[in-house]
């Protein structure tokens, strides 16, 4: 829109000033360019959180300049800064780190003294600043303010269109007038457009915590704080052109972009007279001797080389050194890491142990991970043994210092269940009501994706050679001990800056232990485990998988029994298939036809066989797809990751179309048959759900092999190990135990004198028992497992009274062990040994000895006693025993509590078990009882739940069709223990029941009430 | 063999919740049986009827109270007796005839009959409680099968006092119920001088009725209460002609009443009333003043030095003498409430507010408005400069305005969420020619009036 007015919008806050801002700040650059402004500054609230997103927004709007500033809080006050340039955003990041730091999330505030203190550093005359609306004549801040920023200052004047407007424009001029201080006109904006002005209230009531009915005056008064033209501004500041004006003077002045932050790697490792690229090569080519033993292959040799030019060629070495510097770090204190995601596809990264796959054995493709047309380092993940991540994040806070590390933030915005509940509480509508509510919809829509809060992105962190705080702010997390920064991942790849993922693996830690267990018979690692063992894989095509890395669930066993796998490959795919990417593409059961034999594996062409070979003629990975691509429709390799991209971002982008359609032209042109074609589009669509790429799955597929190898042939350990590593997995500790007991594993009681804090293994003759552990003791500490250790150190108890008297534990803790039988060994039963506690460890308030003795002596005539007399409690049932370990325990060694119960119950209860319903045929009824140890809805079922049953003897697994959960949601959510009826299904292996009712058993039942606990996923 | 115990507690527990005053009335009539009642607030009465023994048995006394309690609408009851209370609240609560087949969560109402108990009791008791089930008890039977030298020092001074209390040996102090005290006054209706002329007009009965009132306040003044609702009883001369010896009229206060001073004109609006619809039968011998319902009050004793309490007291009846004139409907006390929709940014507060007659008005703060404001907007007719307000017979113009100037707008909008209260409104202060300063609104094309600044 042409004017001769000109104007910048100086005051503009985006969603990223949490629940103050209605827009988002590509919505803002938008709208600004739409409407002719000059300038638009994005000043966020104590924070440059919207910086990049507006950014990327504002290239592709070059007649707008994007002015980088923030709103801050200087105690009671608000002062909007601006960076001229880039020493002044310098400055600007460490005003708001400062801010930041050492206060209660959402409470940042500079004191006078900080302030001032800060703005003497460099940098200070590339800052301008605008005060808050004036609204007081009070001159004492203003002065200062004018002082701190000599010809730098400006009062802001808005009209508001509201009843404050008068007195705002008196005092603004006035004290002008006195201080000479130049007026700015600003419109204060919180939204792009005035139908913005909605959602901007439902998140003020949000914020404030009330309905919208009550929000009354906290809302404002009007729809007008939105992004007005120079010509709407003209009209409101007629009499004020120089405040029109000064809008452009500052924005003149203001040149600092976001272009500018150049970054730099750190790089203290480097040995002297190198540089990063040469030392990254001798470590690469040292790493390929260790690699391969013998020489190295020339296919190996050429892809090292293909890699190491393209690393050189993009600048890359230091990032990949800087991962190689964790991974030492790690594996010199023996924490075992292995590298996921894409990194997997290089060769580099194999070489130098950050990987554990061979990409060039396995075939994978080097440009899913890096590529010259995409431009921006690549993204190496490295998982680390859980309980030892700490250590090395400690680690790279050590080497880099707080000021140039720190971890990258993730935005948890709204989503469905969350925006609903908001949006709900705003309108006060009961949330069932709110999906019929077509106000709510509406805002729903609106606040899907906004902001509500930072956190921490799970292990990411940014590292810089020189002070990042300079670059970004950073602030708190709410874990204590954390600092993050301001940007999210992909702000930082906007902007261009390195970040690393030190990632938690819980199995890592379990092989970790269980390697360590091994040792005295064996050294295991994962490198030396041997591989394609027949016995493991037969372990695995029956699907006895209870404990192994992504392959433990209901879903991945039934894929076990249709699938077979008798290869490394197999685990691969079996890993990549059962998820929604496959599932939703129609992959799956193609790919299990032809593996059984019932329709053909080739190729509808030869050359698509080096391509879809191994997944016998179906595309299951990106990179087969990207691959094709390059290889039969005439794509680049940087273009056939535009595709992969393009793909990820199906749901959401045009692009798609675009690429999409030049691969089946493609496709076509170099004569592929067309029923193929339309297949593999329809399949790719699958792609736009999560599905692996190949790599990470081969990287997965390593550790799977490895925990089942073990598994397979240490199952004792393996077990104690998983235990030790909890919380993890897919079950609990009770399965875990039931699950290695049917393996013939003995498993020891916990003992006073023989337990340790972790389950430990006991040799005896040639056999691994599996003795429990204090952590497994409910409401015990690792503190309270100290203090008892020590105390046994100087001599064993001998007894339940030299046990207490020795030792100080809370009541909670005794209680638990003498409910779970654990004084066994000194010959007390539970009720004994809690009588017993309560005598030593009274209930009593302090201090009333002598009324105690008064009372006692009011009324020993009755039941006057003899004090060494014994009491004779009743004797808990099995199944009472079963459920008091549970409560102690989380586990019971007197069996499964069904089989308790089955012995009570009598007839009523249901004869079947689960080795009945595995030898029953497909089709018909069965009925029986069992406890729900798992509950899943997969997104891609439509409603389906799936579920595991166990019993005495083992698991089956249940599906509910939708009305079938809807009708019986009540007992089936809430009721650990149930009776299911239903039908079974078969195929081959996989056994079903396909549940059409569902009741509870302690209605069937009398006296089976039970405290389990189901682990449910979505 | 043990004696023949002197005490047996009947306990009455509600199982339905009765109409406020209910239970304290059905205490108060069960004081025909016993002096010794007891409640348990808003659950159950306790009667001592050991005293009784001789003039009826058990079984009659049980079906006496429950005839007792239809007639109080409490028709779902549970009735035990037991030498203590707790036990009698135990065996009725529970359903059990016999002690020791209570369960362990009885011991709550051995330690305490007539209350709830207090949380920092209640702590104990559940710790103990959790650890008796945990050793596989459950009645009291079993409980007190345990010698009190095994339980004291487990579970300490409040297990001792349970297992005492079970077994009768202790029991919490009785709490007595004592039914409130009618404040009732009477006076002869007779005029001045030696002839004994009986009253009949309305100016001499109110001189006669301030002395009651004044007795009766001074009453409620000594026990820190005012008067929330009273009744004036006229006792007629017996002419063949009236239909009813008595005329009785009872007002319920819009504000609560300490001094006859506010009572007594507020009085004499009803009475005033009433009689103008329908006059006394008969002239009136005697009257009857009754509190019939209280709230706490100020302080016994009157602050001489402070003037805060009269002026309370003044605007109490004053509020409370405009409602009986005008009807409680059509008096309220405005209060600002934070919108920024003008005619819904006041509510009615509480006549008993006291922050609503507060000086200082506690809310937003408050931006230029008319002095002023119509109940509801008025659409204005608009040409040229003239702003007419049409008559309702929309015939004619009850008022128009020659407009010099248009001040503003101030926009207003909100309450978008709901359907009726939505609006988008940009106000003006108009003057017109006459010098008159409306407060209008455009909305749309239309122009309305909303209020007048004086």
């Amino acid at each position: 829109m042409a004017t001769s007015i000109k104007y910048a919008e100086l005051r503009c806050r985006t969603h990223y000033s949490f629940l103050r801002g209605a827009s988002h700040p590509h919505e803002l650059v938008e709208r600004a360019a739409e409407i002719g402004l000059s300038a638009l500054a994005i000043v966020d609230r104590d924070g440059v959180y919207g910086i990049p997103k507006a950014y990327e927004a504002a290239r592709l709007h070059p007649e707008l300049k994007l002015i980088v500033g923030a709103e801050l809080t200087l105690e009671s006050r608000r002062l909007t800064l601006l960076a001229k340039n880039r020493a002044g955003y310098g400055l600007l990041c460490r005003l708001i780190t400062a801010s930041h730091a050492g206060k209660p999330k959402g409470e940042a505030s500079l004191s006078q003294e900080e302030f001032v203190g800060l703005l003497k550093r460099s940098g200070n005359e590339g800052l301008v600043a605008i005060s808050e609306d004036a609204v007081t004549r009070n001159q004492e801040f203003y002065r200062a303010l004018k002082e701190l920023f000599p010809g730098r200052f400006y009062l802001p004047v808005s009209r508001f269109l509201d009843a404050t407007d008068r007195d705002r424009l008196r005092v603004a001029t006035q004290l002008s007038a006195e201080l000479g201080v130049p007026l700015v006109a600003t419109n204060d904006v919180h939204y792009h457009i005035p139908e913005r002005r909605q959602l901007h209230d439902t998140l003020v009531s949000i914020r404030e915590g009330m309905p919208l009915h009550c929000a009354g005056e906290v809302l404002f008064s009007n729809s007008e704080r939105y992004l007005k033209s120079a010509k709407q501004m003209e009209k409101l500041f007629r009499e004020l052109p120089e405040a029109l004006e000064n809008t452009i003077r500052i924005a003149e002045q203001c040149t600092f972009s976001p272009a500018e932050l150049r970054y730099r790697y750190p790089s203290e490792w480097i040995p002297e007279g190198e540089t990063a690229q040469s030392y990254l090569e001798r470590l690469t080519w040292e790493g390929a001797a260790r690699r391969y033993s013998s020489a190295i292959p020339e296919n190996v040799l050429k892809q090292l080389r293909h890699e190491l030019r393209l690393v050189n060629e993009l600048g890359f070495a230091d990032y990949f050194l800087t991962i190689w510097e964790i991974v030492e770090f790690a594996k010199g204190k023996n924490i075992l890491c292995q590298g996921r995601g894409s990194a997997a596809n290089s060769a580099v990264c194999y070489c130098l142990e950050i990987t554990a796959i061979d990409p060039v054995r396995m075939n994978l493709l080097f440009e899913r991970f890096i590529s010259a047309e995409r431009g921006e380092p690549p993204d190496i993940d490295v998982d680390f043994e859980h309980e030892r991540r700490e250590e090395v994040i400690q680690h790279i806070y050590e080497k880099y210092g707080r000021d140039r590390a720190g971890m990258v933030a993730a935005v948890i915005t709204y989503r469905g269940r969350s925006a609903h509940r908001e949006v709900g509480k705003a309108l006060d509508v009961p949330l069932e009501k709110v999906a019929e509510d077509p106000r709510a919809q509406k805002l729903i829509e609106e606040i899907l994706g906004f902001p509500r809060h930072l956190s921490i992105h799970s292990g990411g962190f940014t590292l810089s050679a020189d002070p990042i705080i300079e670059t970004v702010p950073i602030e708190p997390a709410r874990m204590e001990g954390r600092t993050i920064v301001q940007w999210d991942k992909d702000d930082l790849a906007t902007i261009g800056l390195l970040k690393v993922d030190i990632l938690a693996l819980g199995m890592l830690s379990a092989l970790a232990k269980t390697f360590e267990m091994v040792r005295p018979r064996e050294q295991l690692t994962i490198a030396t485990i041997p591989p394609e063992d027949p016995k493991t894989y037969a372990m695995l095509q029956r699907a006895d998988t209870v404990g192994v890395f992504q392959i433990e669930s209901r879903a991945q066993m039934n894929m076990l029994h249709r699938l077979q796998p008798q290869h490394f490959y197999d685990l691969v795919i079996e890993i990549a298939l059962v998820r929604p990417g496959p599932i939703v593409g129609q992959m799956v059961h193609p790919y299990l036809r032809r593996r059984r034999g019932l329709e053909s594996s080739a190729s509808p062409d030869p050359r698509l066989e080096p391509i879809l070979g191994r997944t016998l003629g179906v595309p299951l990975f990106q990179e087969q797809v990207m691959k094709m691509a390059v290889t039969l429709a005439d794509f680049t390799p940087g273009e056939s990751d535009q595709l992969r991209r393009a793909i990820g971002a199906w749901r959401s982008s045009g692009t798609i179309e675009r690429l999409g359609r030049k691969l089946m032209d493609g496709l076509l042109r170099n004569g592929l048959p067309k029923e193929f074609v339309d297949r593999v589009f329809e399949q790719i669509k699958g792609f736009a759900e999560y599905g692996f790429p190949e790599s990470h799955s081969a990287s997965f597929a390593l550790i799977a092999y490895a925990s089942s190898y073990l598994k397979c042939h240490y199952p004792a350990e393996f077990a104690c190990a998983l235990v030790n590593s909890q919380p993890m997995g897919f079950y609990s500790t009770h399965t875990i135990i039931e699950d290695v007991k049917r393996h013939g594993v003995r498993i020891l009681p916990l003992d006073p004198n023989l337990s340790d804090w972790d389950c430990s293994i006991e040799r005896k003759a040639g056999k691994s028992a599996l003795r429990l552990g204090f952590r497994i003791v409910s409401g015990m500490g690792e503190a309270d497992a100290r203090n008892l250790f020590e105390e046994r150190k100087k001599g064993p108890f001998t007894g339940l009274g030299d046990f207490l008297s020795r030792l100080d534990l809370p009541p909670r803790v005794l209680h638990a062990l003498a409910m779970g039988e654990a004084f066994a060994c000194f010959g007390c039963n539970q009720r004994n040994a809690l009588w017993e506690i309560l005598a030593r460890r009274n209930l009593r308030e302090p201090g009333t000895a002598e009324q105690l003795d008064f009372l006692q002596l009011m009324h020993s005539s009755e039941g006057a006693s003899d004090s060494r007399s014994k009491m004779n409690f009743r004797s808990l049932s099995e199944f009472e025993a079963i459920q008091s370990d549970h409560r102690s325990f989380g586990l019971s060694l007197r069996g499964h509590p069904l089989a308790a119960i089955r012995k009570t119950a009598g007839r009523k209860f249901p004869p079947t078990t689960t080795t009945h319903i595995k030898r029953t045929p497909a089709g018909r009824g069965v009925r029986i009882a069992g406890l729900i140890i798992a509950r899943q809805r997969p997104q891609t079922a439509k409603g389906v739940v799936f579920a595991t049953l166990e019993d005495e003897e083992g698991f089956v697994d249940l599906m509910l069709h939708k009305q079938v959960v809807e009708k019986f949601s009540d007992i089936f959510l809430n009721d650990p223990f149930l009776v299911v009826s239903g039908r079974v299904e078969r195929d081959r292996g996989a056994v079903n029941v396909i549940v059409r009712r569902v009741e509870s058993l302690s209605n069937v039942v009398e006296g089976s009430q039970f405290r389990g606990k189901s682990r449910d996923f979505k | 063999m043990a004696a023949q115990p002197e005490k047996r507690i009947a306990c009455l527990l509600i199982g339905s919740t009765l109409p406020e005053g209910s239970l304290e009335a059905l205490a108060e009539a069960s004081m025909r049986w016993s002096p010794q009642v007891a409640l348990r607030s808003g659950e159950a009465v306790f009667i001592e009827i050991g005293g009784s023994r001789n003039l009826f048995s058990e079984e009659s006394f049980i079906a006496k109270m429950r005839v007792l309690a239809s007639r109080f609408d409490a028709h779902s009851v549970r009735i035990a007796i037991a030498d203590t209370a707790g036990a009698a609240l135990a065996l009725a609560r529970h359903s059990v005839p016999r002690i020791d087949s209570l369960p362990l969560e009885s011991f709550v109402d051995f330690l305490n009959p007539f209350a709830t108990l207090d949380p920092d009791l209640k702590r104990p008791l559940e710790k103990m409680l959790h650890a008796l089930r945990s050793l596989g008890l459950s009645k009291i039977g079993e409980f007190t099968s345990i010698p009190v030298s095994e339980i004291t020092p487990r579970f300490g001074k409040q297990a001792c006092e349970i297992h005492a209390a079970v077994r009768g040996r202790m029991e919490p102090a009785w709490e007595g119920f004592h039914p409130p005290e009618r404040i009732l006054e009477t006076i002869e209706a007779v005029a001045g001088g030696q002839n004994g002329e009986i009253c009949a007009d309305l100016e001499s009965l109110i001189f006669i009725l301030k002395a009651p009132v004044d007795r009766a306040m001074a009453r409620l003044r000594g026990r820190a209460q005012r008067a929330a609702r009273v009744s004036v009883t006229f006792e007629l001369e017996l002419w063949s002609t009236i239909e009813s010896p008595e005329r009785e009229f009872s007002v319920s206060l819009a504000l609560p009443q300490g001094a006859s001073a506010g009572l007594l004109p507020i009085l004499q609006e009803r009475l005033m009333r009433s009689l103008e619809k329908e006059p006394l039968g008969s002239p009136v011998r005697k009257i009857r003043f009754e509190v019939l319902e209280t709230v706490p009050g100020r302080d016994a004793q009157r602050d001489f030095f402070s003037r805060k309490e009269e002026e309370d007291e003044n605007w109490d009846a004053l509020v409370a003498r405009l409602s009986e004139r005008f009807g409680k409907e059509r008096v309220f006390v405005a209060e600002t409430v934070s919108r920024y929709l003008p005619e819904k940014a006041y509510a009615h507060a509480d006549l008993h507010s006291r922050a609503a007659r507060s000086q200082k008005a506690a809310g937003p703060q408050l931006h230029l408005r008319p002095s002023r404001i119509l109940k509801s907007p008025e659409r204005l007719l608009r040409s040229g400069r003239t702003l007419g307000l049409p008559h309702p017979d929309g015939k004619t113009l009850r008022a128009n305005w020659q407009a010099t100037t248009w001040e503003g707008p101030e926009r207003l909008s909100g309450e978008w969420w709901s359907e009726e209260d939505r609006f988008e409104r940009d106000y003006y202060r108009v003057t017109s020619e006459r010098g008159e300063q409306l407060w209008v609104y455009v909305s749309g094309e239309v122009v309305y009036l909303h209020g007048y600044f004086d």
